[in-house]
């Protein structure tokens, strides 16, 4: 019997390939536009419950207690002085000197550099007094301390002055790299009944 | 001559290792795209911190409020003139969560706020929170690099 078509079967089928790698162009040519490059992002925890839950301070928690002023320049807005107030030790750090921003495309000289590092200092002084508070307490390095700490900022500051901050009194990195926390609980000072 | 023949047909190069590089790099970047992201404003320069570290889990519900150095509000598309217009999305961001089961105590606000901006509109917007009764907050930072 003749089938028909029959010669054909021995031939190689053909796919067609054109519209397959057109999609498939396509598709890779979204993934990459929609494709972002994102730095890790991190979260500074701050619990503040309202005022009514709040126990109110007595002789025996005020002992915990970290008071953490940051006044900011008029000017600038960036931070000046930082005073700590911790039982009867109270502490007043004064920034010499501020940090110096490179303009776009430009590299900051030697002498900006070392403005720069300067002003850092502040946070490793705080971050020293902090270490010294907590080390007399508690032994146990992982798990943070009791004591709480409170933040009165001054409302002009650069936000990015009150992150060092926090940064300072939450926690520093040993030699290994690891960190160890310092003070956990941290929060803002009410300002709810003050006018802004 | 025999080659001749050959010539008029048409020529056609092996497509397959193209093709199979190609579904390698669709794979890829279908793998590391992340549509999570959207609420996370671009315009905001997030201030740098070695500490910070992700969450260790995601928090049942959360409310992502990019705050930008003039003090408006960016949530997701939509732009928010001040602090002081906020109410209108904590509240309906607060009823969304607890028709999910959860409660108003466990929302977590996330804080995006610029390097910039002034720390006033930082506790400002958290006041904000507080009047909703929203007590946990979250402030962003970029984790700095040495």
């Amino acid at each position: 019997m003749k089938i028909r078509g029959y010669d054909k079967e021995n031939e190689e089928i053909k796919l067609a390939m054109t519209p397959m790698i057109d999609i498939v162009f396509q598709l890779l040519v979204f993934f990459i536009m929609t494709y972002k490059v994102t730095t890790m992002e991190g979260d500074y925890n701050i619990r503040m419950p309202s005022a009514a839950a709040e126990p109110t301070l007595t002789e025996e928690t005020l002992e915990d207690f970290l008071e953490v002023r940051l006044q900011a320049d008029p000017e600038t807005r960036f931070l000046q002085t930082i005073e700590v107030n911790y039982g009867a030790d109270r502490q007043v750090w004064n920034r010499s000197a501020f940090p110096v921003r490179p303009a776009p495309g430009e590299d900051l000289t030697a002498a900006q550099l070392q403005q720069n590092r300067d002003s850092r200092k502040v946070f490793a002084s705080l971050n020293q007094f902090v270490i010294n508070i907590v080390g007399s307490g508690s032994s146990d390095p992982g798990s943070g301390s009791e004591i709480e700490a409170e933040i009165d900022a001054d409302p002009a500051l650069r936000y990015e002055d009150t992150v060092y901050s926090i940064e300072a009194i939450s926690g520093y990195k040993d030699d290994q790299k690891r960190i160890v926390k310092l003070i956990e609980k941290i929060k803002f000072r009410d300002t709810t009944n003050q006018s802004p | 001559m025999r080659f001749r023949r050959k010539r008029n047909e048409i020529l056609e190069g092996d497509l397959t290792p193209m093709i199979d590089m190609t579904f390698q790099l669709i794979a890829f970047f279908m793998l590391v795209i992340n549509f999570s992201e959207v609420e996370l404003s671009e315009e905001i320069n997030l201030p740098m911190s070695e500490l910070a570290r992700p969450p260790e889990e995601a928090p049942p519900f959360k409310i992502t409020l990019n705050l930008k150095e003039d003090g408006s509000i960016k949530y997701y598309d939509q732009l928010i003139a001040g602090i002081d217009v906020i109410k209108p999305i904590l509240v309906r961001e607060i009823r969304q969560a607890n028709s999910d089961g959860v409660a108003t105590s466990d929302v977590v606000v996330i804080i995006r706020a610029d390097m910039d901006a002034r720390t006033g509109d930082v506790q400002r917007l958290m006041n904000k929170c507080k009047a909703e009764q929203l007590e946990n907050f979250s402030l962003r930072v970029i984790e700095r690099l040495r």
